[in-house]
């Protein structure tokens, strides 16, 4: 039993919060996305929970141990480090088996096993070669090894993809989904790619600022985002937010924003009862669908529509948006 | 692009001004390789004449007019590693050297680790009193220090030479050293740290062997420049002489054989240094320039 | 032990021995040239060395040989500098030679030089070779200061361009490619270059270099000991012999002072002409 329990981690650079009180349950065997904007703080708590920062206050457990206190060597966690971190004066054996001969496993069991997770990545035949003589998705392979091999308790991972090209990120995105799903290892993973985190992630914690906006699988983020922040962060395009439309009349008391994703409109090339009109400002074929920007009562918006209907650019379109879908947003911007 | 296709809708280039650019380019090049080339010649040639002089008999070396090809005769060697006085200077200036050395480097490296690795308050003056240390002539500071070593019982020794010797070559080996850390990701100890090293095994496990080649360059660095010293060395040793003491001291007295054989043995590290550190030249002297 | 104190007990051991041996003799230096032998401040060591005949001359020495070496190596060492900047092959062979006499001791660099220049020396041999004199001529004697001058001059450059040039080279390789592009673009010729480009941009690296270099040059000593003996006095030496020779250690540390005095002044001037503000900087 792994779980991670966060409660209240705060933590200032300077005069700069960086996270402002911190709260996250990561359940066991969970696979935890934090995706955030570029200096919201994932790494920062990331390397509050190796131990790598220090917290300047809440608590950090592992299970049931509380490890705040404890420097990274005793938490017996593993991580993957963005620039992969191997170690160039090693060979990619040693570099696996690195953490274990740190805790003095014997050598059978240690050879046992840097096979055993070589093989899981794929990468048995480069055993005996130095990382100066790998290519990057390779490198990555060994530090991933690396970390499963000394069997932690949590495994955290810092934008372990980024540094790869388009397609070979696509590649070891579903390898390593395959790999954590059978190596059942609690799994904390941060990125700022939100389709890597929506195709990772049993629950995805979006951050912004210094806080988690929201905690929650990847299909209820998508539909019921808590905060306007993170329905603006989320979908590509992301979610529209009209203020005070004074036509729909099914707003809650305290409604201030109404939230509607691009996809989320019935649309109609004529004039009928309960659309609105909207002028089309630009239209973008992407092949699947057309995205098209118009304008609603002097607010921008963004809609989806089938890639068949004839629309053109300063052309009227009548659009409901579906009921089912609307959300509402208070002056605070959280979901009411 | 488009600044070519103009000039040649211009004046189409006859061939004789082709001709006339492709010969002063020639020329150039020929300047160029020829003032390299002498250049080369003018460090080099008077090593050679050294290294035939320390080569021949002692007939040849002590007559006139000289041949410019060395007779590979090991007189002249001989005869200064029997002179009087020769071999314990020789081996004072290794041992002085080895202890400058160890003092530079063992003290230098915690210092140079902690400029590349922590921010703390008071690292800007530290960073500029070892900056400073490069603006004075430091083996002047032999002469008072001549006068303390008496009182502390260090004079005329080699570990009193060598503290001055450190002296200098300490501020380079933080310099040096904390460029190196500097060079190697901190990534890779975070790493170490997750996976289970301490502070020092860390350091020791993953910092230490890849830091080796240029803690090894700033190790020779700094016996070269005691190896080198020669104001300090004659200054604060009378019995216990270095090399450089003795050979600056008995200069008028000693015969021409010693001083170039004397002369070859003192540039032999020279080369050998130069070998080594050839990789960490400029972070030595780059990081000079902030 | 808390984290905070890691970086004063990494830093602390050079801190101790540079207060030890670089601050403390520092100021000791100073006492020791402005007290008596019983205590008590006093000029008496400053007037000792002034009214030595030797202080003008070494002075004189000093500072010429400064001046007329120091300006020779800079211009060398950009044109080297830029050599190997222009280089493609052979780059750090050409290099690593250029900078052998880095690790050469001045002493050694003077005996080098005597081997030369001596009565019995390679010079004379060649000049007799190919018929120009008949006999060993002794040039470096007290009849002829100018080439004793001259000697010394030839050994230093031989010796100690190799530190510009090493500074100069990692200076120029800081400089952005993109920079010489656009000045050529926009017509700058290579002579162009050089005085709005490479040169401006090249001043923090000068600078540098110039100071260390300059500061050097007051140091010199056991080059002039072995090419001119006491034919040639410079303060260094002057400071050595009193120190050795004539036991004052008082009228040492005088001479120390004016040395110190003196570099003080240099790197002041250097800091001044060369400034770079810093918004100017690469
Ligand atoms: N050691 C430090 N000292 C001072 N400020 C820091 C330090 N580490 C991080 N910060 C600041 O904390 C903020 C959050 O940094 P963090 O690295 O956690 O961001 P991030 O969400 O991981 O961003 P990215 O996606 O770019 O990696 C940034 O503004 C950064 O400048
Ligand atoms: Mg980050």
């Amino acid at each position: 039993m792994t779980t991670i329990t966060i409660e209240n981690i705060k933590k200032s650079f300077g005069d700069a919060d960086i996270l402002k009180s911190v709260t996250l349950d990561i359940k066991d065997q969970e696979f935890t996305v934090l995706l955030g904007p570029s200096g919201c703080g994932k790494s920062t708590l990331l390397r509050i929970i190796a131990g790598l920062e220090t917290q300047d206050s809440g608590v950090i457990k592992i299970g049931e141990r509380d490890v705040s206190a404890l420097p990274p060597r005793d938490r017996n966690v593993a991580m993957v480090f963005q620039n992969y971190a191997v170690f160039p004066h090693l060979t990619v054996f040693e570099n696996i088996a690195f953490g274990l001969r740190m805790k003095k496993v014997s050598d059978d069991k240690i050879k046992h096993n840097v096979e055993r997770t070589a093989e899981l990545m794929h990468i048995e035949h480069l055993l005996s070669r130095y990382s100066g003589q790998l290519s990057g998705g390779q490198r990555q392979r060994v530090a991933v090894a690396r970390a499963l091999a000394v069997e932690p308790d949590v495994l955290l991972m810092d934008e372990p993809l980024s540094n790869l090209d388009a397609l070979l990120r696509l590649q070891m995105r579903s390898e390593l989904k395959n790999v954590l799903e059978e190596s059942k290892t609690t799994t904390v993973y941060v990125t700022h790619d939100q389709v890597e985190a929506m195709s990772l992630a049993d629950r995805i914690a979006v951050m912004n600022e210094g806080r988690i906006d929201q905690y929650d699988n990847p299909d209820e983020i998508y539909r019921n985002p808590a905060t306007e922040y993170v329905g603006g962060f989320i979908g590509n395009p992301p979610m529209n937010f009209l203020t005070s439309p004074h036509w729909s009349n099914s707003a809650p008391d305290g409604a201030q924003k109404l939230g509607i994703r691009p996809e989320d409109f019935l649309v109609s090339m004529e004039d009928q009862v309960g659309y609105l009109p909207v002028q089309i400002q630009t239209i973008e074929k992407l092949g699947s669908h057309q995205q098209l920007t118009s304008e609603l009562e002097g607010q921008g918006l963004r809609i989806n529509i089938a890639s068949e209907l004839p629309v053109q650019q300063g052309g009227i379109l009548f659009l409901q948006p579906k009921p089912e879908k609307m959300r509402w947003y208070d002056v605070r911007g959280e979901i009411i | 692009m488009k600044m070519d296709t103009n000039n040649q809708r211009e004046s189409e280039p006859t061939p004789d001004v082709v001709a006339n650019y492709t010969s002063t380019k020639k020329v150039w090049r020929w300047l160029f390789i020829s003032s390299a080339a002498f250049l080369i010649a003018w460090v080099l040639f008077p090593i050679y004449l050294l290294v035939v002089s320390a080569l021949s008999s002692a007939d040849v070396v002590n007559g006139w007019p000289k041949s410019f090809i060395p007779e590979f005769d090991l007189e002249t060697m001989t005869f200064f590693m029997n002179y009087y006085g020769v071999l314990a200077a020789l081996k004072n200036s290794l041992v002085a050297a080895a202890f400058t050395m160890i003092i530079s480097i063992g003290l230098g490296t915690p210092a140079g680790y902690a400029l590349a690795r922590f921010d703390f308050w008071g690292k800007e003056a530290f960073r500029m009193i070892i900056l400073l240390t490069r603006a004075f002539p430091m083996p002047l500071l032999a002469l008072p220090l001549a006068v303390i070593f008496i009182q502390v019982g260090l004079d005329d020794t080699l570990f009193g030479l060598s503290l001055v010797h450190a002296s200098l070559a300490l501020p380079f080996a933080v310099l040096i050293t904390a460029s190196l850390f500097l060079g190697i990701p901190v990534e890779l100890e975070e790493a170490a740290w997750v996976l289970g090293c301490n502070r020092w095994q860390a350091f020791y496990k993953v910092v230490m062997p890849l830091a080796l080649p240029g803690l090894t360059a700033s190790a020779v660095f700094a016996f070269v420049i005691s190896w080198n010293e020669v104001f300090a060395a004659a200054v604060l040793t009378i019995n216990n002489q270095t090399l450089t003491a003795f050979l600056v001291q008995s200069l008028s007295a000693s015969p021409a054989e010693v001083k170039f054989a004397g002369g070859l043995i003192l540039i032999l590290p020279a080369l050998l240094f130069l070998y080594v550190v050839r990789k960490y030249l400029f972070s030595m002297w780059g990081i000079s320039n902030r | 032990m808390s984290k905070k104190a890691y970086p004063y007990v990494l830093i602390m051991p050079s801190v101790l021995f540079l207060l030890a041996f670089f601050v403390y003799p520092f100021l000791q230096v100073f006492a020791q040239a402005f007290t008596h032998s019983e205590g008590g401040l006093t000029i008496a060591h400053f007037e000792t060395i002034f009214y030595d005949f030797n202080f003008l001359p070494s002075l004189k020495n000093t500072l010429l040989l400064a001046l007329v070496v120091v300006p020779a190596q800079l211009c060398l060492a950009i044109g080297m500098a830029l050599m190997i900047s222009k280089m493609e092959k052979g780059r750090d062979t050409v290099l690593y030679v250029w900078t052998i006499p880095l690790g050469i001791s001045d002493l050694a660099a003077g005996i080098i030089w005597l081997g030369l220049l001596d009565q019995n020396g390679f010079i004379n041999s060649f000049l007799f070779h190919v018929g120009i004199i008949d006999e060993a001529q002794s040039w470096l004697n007290y009849q002829n200061p100018w080439a004793i001058f001259a000697a010394i001059v030839f050994a230093e450059i031989w010796r100690a361009t190799a530190i510009l040039l090493v500074i100069l080279v990692s200076g120029i390789g800081l400089i952005p490619k993109e920079y010489y592009e656009a000045a050529e673009i926009f017509g700058a010729n290579a002579w162009v270059r050089l005085w709005k480009v490479t040169l401006p941009l090249l001043r923090p690296s000068l600078q540098t270099a110039l100071i260390l270099r300059t500061l050097l040059a007051f140091e010199v000593f056991a080059v002039v000991m072995i090419l001119g003996g006491s034919n040639m006095p410079v303060l260094m030496g002057e400071a050595y012999n009193w120190a050795f020779s004539y036991r004052d250690a008082g009228a040492a540390a005088a001479y120390a002072v004016v040395i110190l005095v003196l570099s003080l002044l240099f790197t002041l001037f250097y800091l001044r002409v060369l400034r770079v503000p810093k918004e100017a900087q690469i």
